[in-house]
């Protein structure tokens, strides 16, 4: 983008199955779902950007299962 | 004028109200009995995520009770501080009539710096409430505290929950829980706690909700809704909804039992699903505001029947709360808006479209945080920056809400902000009333290169041309760079540069007229021209009272009370004080911080004439309201005061502490606007650390060769005391010589006071009696009327030689006799009270201090002393003594001068004093 170091990539994994449309809410993040879980992943700018991603899980009431950062390739 | 009045006060109405109740609610008497549980400790915390029903809870139980309750709804434009505050006296003058009246000036304008005042303002009327009037206790309810981030509003409720009365109950409604040390509170057993395992539904509390809707529902059915659902009241609520419309049931409960889909999302489509298509885009388009009224509807959805759709959606159940009492203003449940804008967003210019649409209703209102909330989601840059530019005025200067602009600049892209001008010169204001030289000069330069991008477009300030200063760039901008040069103390070019201004002002513009009026003045300062510039100063400070302009008042008078004591005349600069009190207090409230200058002020004269008690009440006094005053000069100027009075008092390290601390808060280059470099090195020398005043003297470049100019004199004289401490008198005596010249021809009494104080000395050291004691009678000839004690007692022993050779001279020569005995003993009084020692030597004793007296009494009129303390009478004395009435009375007014007193009971306490007496 930007000619910037890539900015580490985390994974954060909810309980329930989000379908495609709420990408949007998510900053444009992947959303995958498996059986009763979905995985919302994708680089994330900051620490600050992590928190308002996580502040809207929980402003959608959803559990939170776990938080990962993907070390780079 | 900012937001047509009924608009903004329905909107803050509607925080303030408990808001509405819903039919069917299921009572949960088990959580009401936790919350009065709760109560009885005092603090009360509600948190759990969204849709638990935490707001439903609190408002069922608040409207159960017998004493009304103060209710503030929170959003994040309760960020800023000042808002903040405002709105919670707004919440508690609801129990408590009159606390915003008498609290509210604490918040300012201007903004205060900490607001540890105004919370202890608020705990002590609250506390009070019920000590004196009987008023019952308080319960204060914040609901969606989770919307408060500001370090600045935590750090403020953080003091309120620590400093509490009992009479102050509060109860915080949050999502998550709040940064207030909560957990201390919870240790010591006085927080109560409702959390999502207590709000979620039962079994018998979900049946109950559901069976409202379908009356015989199948109690495995509910079992299983409120499984699937985990007791999530809103979920359980969408369900219900769900429900009604639903032809087969038990096909429902299993698909969706059977499914892992996000349960909010799965209900949320089968309602929306089954609506009327035109409800459902009204439900869609409307979502992406916060608030929502039928007129606002209308426009952001080009309908004109919203309002009967409001109502509709009311009565569907459909998430919308109502927030007043007469159906004006409604908002969704947020997670509903989320849920509807999730659906929005797949069209993104639509919902830039609605967006626009909303922020024109909104600027057409008046409103302009919503109006700029909604041109920046609309992706209209440009148009949300002139927001910003047309309401600065009115949210900086007039309501002092600086927090509020400094949310929304940062919100607007860096290069859109260079591109504006006006933009520019408003973070260029902001930073001057701070003396920011370093900020506002590139912001200049930057306004500058744009200026013409001014003209592009229309510009209407909320304030009206006449109260804005932003309307006309180019005039503002001339004003901001003669600002800068005052600053430096560059008096040719803060008078070309406000002339400038001047010829760029339009018709009608009349806050930049007036600001120009107050540049011109300081311009006439800046060049010594004292008189002229307190007259341009006092036209100014009449346009600023009558306009209500409180801040430039306060600062008017400042300067108007400096400018009185350049000249010499302590009860001018006294007088001006009083008015300026006057003119910004308000009878039966508390002093606001405008009063804080005055009060600093008060005190300086007050140590002038060496009142040293009276001065340090008021300095302190003065210095806590400064502290919370937006323009930083008059606070340095307090603090350099209070380092006098502590040094007069033989504090030196209590000196050098509120000096270093006036330091701290002063800005920008040394001068008129900034005293304080030099009034260090003039400390540095009262206590005898030479070389440090020489180190700063070299830093800055003074040299007694250096032309002259009024600014720069208070640095000239402290080269002239310290050439003299270093030996060089003749070196002194010729800047000292330079220096009175100058003064003398501008009829500037009070430099020139100073200046032939020094000068004196240097003549003493130079050997030329006669000539020192004819330079200090000429200083005192204009000081003493005036009451000047300070300004020759600061300067040690070296002045009290003088003195003394004065007295004797005077005393020797009748014919000279010239300064009042009463001034003298007023100036030996302070020489002998304090510790005038450098080197800092103890207190002298009462009987050196009893032979310094100018004149020793001789031993009749010790006598006569001695009868007034016993009380007797002039007959009474003159039988006694035999001696006729006159004679006592010449002895009695003999006395009464030596002793420096005004009357008899001084001159037997000043007796008593001096051990002349028992």
């Amino acid at each position: 983008m930007s000619g910037r170091a890539p900015s580490a990539g985390y994974e954060i994994r909810v309980e329930g199955v989000l379908d495609q449309r709420w990408t949007a809410w998510f900053e444009d993040l992947e959303i995958a779902s498996d059986h009763d879980q979905t995985v919302i992943s994708g680089p994330v700018a900051d620490q600050a950007a992590l928190h308002g991603l996580l502040n809207r899980v929980c402003d959608l009431g959803l559990v939170l299962v776990s938080v990962r950062r993907l070390e780079p390739e | 004028m900012e937001g047509s009045p009924p608009e903004r006060d329905v909107l803050l109405a509607t925080k303030l109200q408990v808001p509405r109740s819903r039919p069917g609610l299921v009572p949960r008497r088990r959580l009401a009995d936790r919350l009065e549980e709760g109560l009885n400790r005092g603090l009360v915390l509600v948190a759990a995520p969204a849709g638990y029903g935490k707001s439903v809870l609190l408002s069922e139980w608040v409207r159960g009770m017998a004493e009304p309750v103060a209710w503030l709804s929170l959003d994040g434009g309760d960020n800023d501080p000042v808002r903040f505050w405002r709105h919670v006296l707004a919440a508690l003058d609801m129990v408590r009539p009159g606390i915003a009246e008498r609290v509210g000036p604490l918040a300012g304008p201007p903004a205060p710096p900490a607001y540890d005042a105004l919370v202890s303002a608020l705990i002590n009327d609250v506390a009070a409430g019920r000590a004196e009037r009987g008023q019952p206790d308080v319960l204060l309810v914040f609901d969606d505290y989770h919307l408060v981030s500001s370090d600045s509003v935590q750090a403020s409720v953080r003091f309120l929950l620590a400093h509490r009365p009992p009479q102050l109950r509060v109860v915080l409604a949050s999502r998550s829980d709040p940064p207030l040390g909560l957990a201390r509170y919870r240790g010591r057993g006085e927080l109560g706690e409702v959390r999502a395992a207590d709000l979620r539904f039962t079994l018998d509390e979900a049946a109950e909700l559901l069976r409202q809707v379908s009356a015989d529902l199948d109690l495995s059915i509910a079992a299983a809704l409120a499984e699937r659902t985990e007791g999530w009241a809103v979920g359980l609520q969408l369900a219900a909804l769900s429900l009604r419309t639903q032809p087969d049931v038990a096909r429902f409960v299993a698909a969706f039992t059977g499914s892992h889909r996000y349960v909010l999302d799965y209900l949320t489509e089968e309602v929306l699903s089954r609506q009327r298509h035109d409800l459902r885009t009204f439900l869609l388009e409307t979502s992406v505001l916060e608030r929502l009224s039928g007129p606002l509807c209308d426009a952001v959805t080009g309908r004109d029947d919203s309002q009967e759709l409001l109502d509709e959606v009311d009565r569907s159940g459909l998430f919308v709360v109502q927030l007043d009492d007469v159906r004006g203003w409604w908002r969704y449940h947020h997670l509903f808006a989320d849920l509807l804008r999730t659906r929005l967003e797949q069209d993104p210019e639509h919902v830039r479209r609605l967006h626009r649409n909303a922020a024109g209703w909104y600027e057409r209102q008046e409103l302009p945080d919503e109006a700029i909330r909604h041109a920046l989601a609309a992706g209209e840059l440009g148009w949300a920056a002139r927001l910003v530019e047309e309401h600065f005025d009115t949210v900086f200067n007039l309501r002092g809400e600086q927090a509020t602009i400094q949310a929304w600049l940062p919100a607007l892209p860096g290069d859109l902000v260079r591109s504006r001008p006006r933009l520019l010169l408003a973070q260029a204001q902001m930073a001057s009333m701070r003396g920011d030289l370093a900020t506002m000069e590139p912001l200049l330069e930057a306004a500058e290169r744009v200026i013409d991008r001014a003209d592009e477009e229309p510009f209407r300030p909320s304030t009206g041309p006449e109260g804005s200063l932003l309307v006309n760039a180019r005039a503002m901008l001339a004003l901001q760079r003669s600002y800068a040069a005052q600053l430096r103390g560059d008096a040719a070019a803060t008078a070309a540069l406000t002339r400038e201004a001047m010829e760029q002002l339009g018709e009608n513009e009349l806050m930049l007229s007036s600001a120009v009026q107050g540049f011109l003045a300081m311009a006439e300062w800046l060049h010594g021209r004292l008189a002229a510039a307190a007259e341009a100063f006092e036209s100014s400070i009449g346009w600023w009272r009558r306009e209500g302009q409180v801040t430039t008042t306060a600062w008017g008078y400042y300067c108007l009370a400096r400018l009185h004591r350049g000249q010499g005349r302590l009860d001018a600069a006294a007088a001006t004080c009083e008015r300026a009190l006057e003119a910004v207090g308000q009878p039966g409230q508390r002093p606001r911080p405008a009063a804080g200058p005055a009060l600093a002020g008060l005190g300086e004269v007050a140590y002038q004439r060496d009142d040293l008690d009276r001065a340090l009440e008021y300095v302190n006094q003065g210095i806590t309201l400064c502290r919370q005053f937006v323009h930083t000069p008059p606070l340095a100027a307090g603090l350099v005061t209070l380092a006098w009075i502590r040094q007069a008092a033989g504090d030196r390290r209590g000196a050098r502490d509120a000096m270093a601390e006036a330091e701290s808060v002063s800005a920008g280059p040394a001068g008129l606007l900034n005293p304080v470099p030099a009034q260090r090195a003039r400390l540095l020398l009262a206590q005898g650390d030479v070389a440090g005043a020489a180190r700063w003297a070299g830093d800055c470049g003074l040299d007694p060769g250096d032309a002259l100019d009024y600014p720069n004199e208070p640095g000239h004289l402290v080269l002239a005391r310290l050439l003299l401490a270093q030996g060089d008198a003749a070196a002194a005596r010729a800047l000292l010589d330079r220096l009175e010249g100058a003064a003398a021809s501008q009829q500037r009494a009070g430099s020139l006071i100073e200046i032939r104080a020094i000068r004196a000395m240097a003549l003493a050291a130079l050997g030329d009696e006669a000539a020192a004691i004819a330079a200090l009678t000429s200083a005192l000839d204009l000081g003493c009327p005036q009451g000047y004690v300070r300004v020759f007692a600061d300067e040690g022993p070296a002045m009290a030689a003088v003195l003394g050779r004065l007295i004797a001279a005077q005393r020797s020569d009748q014919r000279a006799a010239s300064i009042p005995l009463a001034c003298l003993a007023r100036l030996q009084r302070a020489f002998g009270d304090g510790h005038q020692d450098p080197a800092g030597g103890p207190a002298d004793s009462r009987a050196a201090r009893a032979s310094r007296l100018i004149e020793p009494l001789t031993s009749r009129e010790l006598e006569v002393l001695a009868m007034l303390a016993a009380g007797r009478s002039n007959q009474g004395i003159a039988s006694h003594l035999v001696i006729s009435l006159d004679t006592v009375k010449k002895h009695v007014s003999h006395l009464m001068g030596k002793l420096g007193a005004a009357n008899r009971t001084e001159a037997v306490a000043r007796g008593r004093e001096l051990g002349l007496i028992d």
